[in-house]
């Protein structure tokens, strides 16, 4: 984690409003909290948050409307949807008006903190995006000749293998939920009740990590995983 | 009295009597297009071969006339227009002196033609014509019409004599007067006819068409679904009834599903809540300390997960049902062969964990209207229902996905999504309750895990689409050939989807 990190909570309900904030001030960031939409508005107008959480339904306005204000007074920090409504329309409703990811209530806090965090870094790191070569410890990911290589060694790997790598490289100490790894390297949105994706994780351990002296692709328990040299 | 009259407003306004008026209008307005048509042909036409007639004669006498002298003067003329008379009765002739109109030969009776001149001179604009009629001879009473009717020019003889000539045109007046009532009778009878006509359908078909909306308020008003309408004959009304009785067959059908679907609901929420609600009270008891109690509280939280998943799918399942209208943003073009390949891409990793084989196989592009999630879940479930139930009894499991087209007879395409496994199958006869909601059919070990929803969703999945899921035997594996589970989902490709190739991508980069 690196220096405070502001975020800015907007959700009604009191119960869920501390729970939240209490998980995320555990995590280290500082949280201000609003409860109304037009009080959020004014909160992201005032001060340049890392990650904006922000729920569908609230009592003066509908969390899209927010965003639309938000976004047309020039706010550009990442936001969460947090919502009862969990289906694709909803989703994709939020994401057209401005929002940037999207948690259905009830969520695992693990989820909520992943995803905050992985909003908050693709918000702040945004030179990184262009860059061609990805470097973890001494692996090394080649995003033009689609090939990785650990210690100088090339390591064979499956298509879906090497995006599974490339996701877990591009947020480097982050933990990423199943369900995230699922979206954005699947691009499916979906409840498997197997674990399938630990074994796809499995396998590329034992490409990348067998047999080395350090690990880098690491299981953070009730998260997901992580990859930290 | 008022309900009668009411009623009687209501026919009035109803659209047969309408279409009953405009009926007599239109026929009304024709028929008098025809009367007039055959009045100018008959009484018109002999009208003016009665004028001509007349015209002749005129001018021949006019003619006769001029050469002075021809009939030798006044009494000449006398002999010659009563000779005339005389010898052609239907002609007309009377000449009179001028001035002092005293009659001097003729075949007519001078007052009615000395009333008819003078009429005539009174009036400014005189074309020279005269029309007059006196009444018929008392020995002449049985022709048809009352009066003897002239038409006649006016021609003066000389300087002293006035010469009226002409012909009888009664039967002419006769004929336009029979053609006037029939035409006057006829229109008035036709359009008595067409809203007597009018009223009497309006009145019948209203009386049908009360009956339905009595009937349908009555099974409004007491919410009862098991009333039918009543559907006689064949006729529109009665198809109309016939497709009425068909939809609250469907309504009740649907009603009865739901108080099925709600309590089955409520029965299988029992069980998990239930246990959760005993682990948490073994916890509360305090059995064990710090590791056990984390322990028990974690399994607390799967359990509600688990719950929470089932309300999940249900509400899936429930969103898929009411169609694509409850999901207009989620449906877009999509390539079905990829979500096949997608979906055996992700799980070919775990079968190869337990030995087992996956097969994807899709190799041309199938794109249709479709939600892309939906039906990756919806194949997601039939490979995780493979893993779990159709594994074999000895050997390794096998199982294979397809994604191909078909064309049925009438050249219509659909795409057929397929999951082959080599397990033990599900009977013929479970195969349609397994595709119901909470329906877990139990295996030689016992009670089976999972929530029962796995099929049901692949169901609604398929008919959101307007496909069907079908669940038959499969690729050969245990020691009886025709194990194992097919399950095949069927989507139909509408036309208009053939020309588009594009197919909507997810983003596959990372982000």
């Amino acid at each position: 984690m690196l220096s405070a990190m502001w975020a800015l909570l907007v959700e009604d309900d009191e119960e869920t409003r501390d729970y939240v904030a209490r998980a995320l001030r555990e995590s280290g960031w500082t949280v201000d909290v609003e409860a109304t939409g037009s009080g959020g508005v004014e909160a992201a107008r005032g001060r340049a948050f890392d990650v904006i959480v922000l729920d569908r339904m609230l009592p003066d306005m509908d969390g899209l409307e927010v965003v639309r204000l938000m976004r047309t007074a020039g706010v550009r920090a990442p936001v969460l949807f947090l919502t009862a409504l969990g289906d694709v329309e909803e989703r994709v409703r939020g994401l057209r008006a401005g929002g940037d990811d999207y948690l259905a209530k009830p969520f695992a806090l693990s989820e909520l903190l992943a995803r905050v965090e992985a909003l908050a870094r693709r918000g702040a790191e945004t030179e990184d995006r262009t860059a061609t070569v990805l470097q973890v410890g001494d692996l090394t990911l080649d995003l033009l000749a689609r090939e990785a290589t650990r210690a100088g060694a090339l390591l064979s790997l499956q298509p879906r293998e090497f995006q599974l790598l490339e996701r877990l490289m591009r947020a480097p100490g982050q933990a990423l939920t199943r369900t995230m790894l699922l979206e954005s390297v699947w691009g499916y949105n979906f409840d498997p009740n197997t674990n399938v994706i630990d074994v796809h994780i499995s396998r590329l351990r034992a490409k990348v990590d067998k047999g080395r002296e350090s690990s880098l692709i690491h299981t953070v328990r009730g998260h997901g995983y992580m990859m930290r040299p | 009295m008022s309900r009668r009259l009411g009623f009687v407003r209501r026919v009035l306004r109803g659209s047969a009597f309408r279409a009953a008026l405009w009926n007599a209008v239109f026929f009304g307005s024709l028929a008098a297009v025809a009367l007039g048509f055959l009045w100018v042909e008959t009484a018109g036409v002999r009208r003016q071969a009665a004028e001509r007639a007349v015209d002749a004669e005129f001018a021949a006498l006019n003619k006769a006339f001029g050469r002075s002298g021809l009939f030798g003067g006044m009494a000449g003329l006398a002999r010659e227009v009563a000779a005339r008379g005389a010898r052609a009765p239907d002609s007309v002739y009377l000449l009179m002196t001028r001035p002092g109109n005293r009659p001097l030969a003729g075949n007519v009776p001078l007052a009615p033609a000395l009333a008819a001149l003078e009429e005539a001179r009174a009036s400014k604009a005189w074309d020279g014509w005269l029309e007059f009629s006196w009444p018929v001879p008392f020995s002449d009473r049985s022709r048809h019409y009352p009066r003897r009717v002239a038409l006649a020019r006016v021609l003066n003889a000389g300087r002293d004599g006035i010469l009226i000539v002409g012909r009888r045109v009664d039967d002419l007046v006769g004929l336009e007067s029979i053609l006037t009532r029939v035409i006057i009778g006829g229109g008035f009878l036709a359009i008595v006819l067409g809203l007597g006509m009018g009223a009497l359908t309006g009145w019948g078909a209203q009386r049908r068409v009360e009956g339905l909306r009595r009937d349908l308020l009555a099974i409004r008003e007491e919410g009862d679904l098991d009333r039918r309408l009543l559907a006689r004959g064949d006729d529109e009304l009665a198809r109309l009834a016939r497709e009425v009785n068909a939809t609250l067959d469907r309504l009740a059908a649907l009603m009865v599903g739901m108080r099925q679907v709600s309590g089955d609901v409520a029965h299988e929420m029992r069980s998990p809540l239930g246990r959760l609600r005993n682990r948490l009270e073994q916890v509360l008891a305090g059995h064990g300390e710090g590791d056990d109690y984390r322990e028990a509280v974690e399994r607390a939280v799967n359990d509600v997960d688990s719950v929470l998943r089932t309300f999940d799918s249900l509400l899936r399942i429930a969103r898929a049902e009411s169609g694509a209208s409850a999901v207009p943003e989620a449906m877009a073009m999509v390539d079905v062969a990829d979500i096949v390949r997608d979906v055996g891409e992700l799980y070919a990793p775990v079968l190869a964990e337990r030995g087992g084989t996956l097969e994807a196989l899709a190799p041309t592009a199938i794109v249709l209207r479709g939600h892309r999630d939906l039906l990756f879940q919806a194949l997601v479930n039939l490979v995780e229902n493979a893993l779990s139930h159709g594994v074999p009894a000895v050997g390794a499991a096998a199982l294979e996905l397809g994604a191909s087209i078909e064309t049925d007879a009438t050249a219509s395409r659909w795409a057929v999504l397929e999951v082959r496994d080599n397990g033990p199958g599900i009977p013929e006869a479970l195969r349609a309750k397994a595709m119901e909601r909470f329906v877990r059919l139990n295996t030689d070990s016992g009670r089976v895990k999972g929530s029962g929803l796995g099929l049901a969703l692949v169901r609604a999945a398929a008919r959101l689409h307007h496909g069907v899921l079908t669940l038959g035997g499969g690729l050969g594996g245990g020691l009886d050939g025709a194990r194992g589970l097919v399950a095949r989902v069927r989507l139909p490709i509408p036309k208009a989807s053939l020309g588009e190739k594009r197919s909507e991508k997810s983003r596959k980069n990372s982000t």
